[in-house]
């Protein structure tokens, strides 16, 4: 699980051009809105193909991508569930 | 005169920068704008020297990317220019120049897209990169 966590923050960074650290991330931090990453629905955008490029799992829509797009955490256990 | 997709374009003279659609379909789209010495923004940019603002080419590819996002719901919904990534221009354009804009859809999420787009002279190109598109309205 670590490691996709790991790999799930190396490419929020790299993806959404983020200017802070992969390791600057808590995996249990809220990604969009305030008092979190910061992300918006822009982002989102970039980071459902980067999931599905990267990591293979497809988000279609919006009642998944509510349940699965709040954390590292989240995502990888998402992710984790369909390997 | 129902079936021209121009039609369905939100956007009217001055800000209209697509006379004729080549090709359009839900993925992909092809449109020209011819460039004309009288374009109200050769009177200032620049005064010796007329060149086409480079935000206003990377408008003439939004407003054919919005009419790509809206193909089959046309006059329902509006399509926003959200991003504008990458741009580069390569070439100016000037009047007399007939601009070639294609975009075509990378990705597509909820109400956005994200587009390759592309802006051609004599199939020279004079600007590329990606555009994300925002949808509002009902479909």
């Amino acid at each position: 699980m670590s490691d996709i966590q790991e790999k799930l923050k190396g490419m929020l960074v790299r993806r959404l051009k983020l200017k802070m650290a992969a390791h600057d991330i808590k995996n249990d931090a809220l990604l969009f809105g305030e008092g979190g990453i910061g992300l918006d629905s822009i982002d989102a955008l970039e980071l459902v193909v980067g999931l599905q490029k990267e990591f293979g799992v497809v988000i279609s829509d919006k009642a998944v991508a509510e349940k699965v797009l709040i954390s590292v955490n989240t995502i990888a256990e998402f992710i984790e569930n369909r390997q | 005169m129902q079936d021209n997709p121009l039609n369905s374009l939100p956007h009217a003279y001055p800000f209209r920068f697509l006379d004729k659609i080549l090709e359009l379909s839900a993925e992909r789209g092809v449109a020209i704008k011819n460039v004309t010495a009288d374009e109200a923004f050769f009177q200032g940019h620049f005064k010796e020297n007329p060149i086409m603002p480079g935000v206003l080419i990377i408008e003439t590819m939004a407003q054919l990317a919005g009419l790509v996002m809206n193909y089959g719901n046309a006059g329902k919904r509006v399509a926003y220019l959200a991003q504008v990534k990458d741009v580069k221009f390569k070439q100016s354009v000037t009047a007399g120049d007939q601009l070639k804009a294609i975009a075509e859809i990378n990705y597509t999420f909820l109400s956005l897209a994200n587009f390759s787009v592309k802006a051609l002279v004599d199939d020279n190109i004079a600007a590329e990169g990606e555009l994300v598109m925002a949808i509002q309205g009902s479909s």
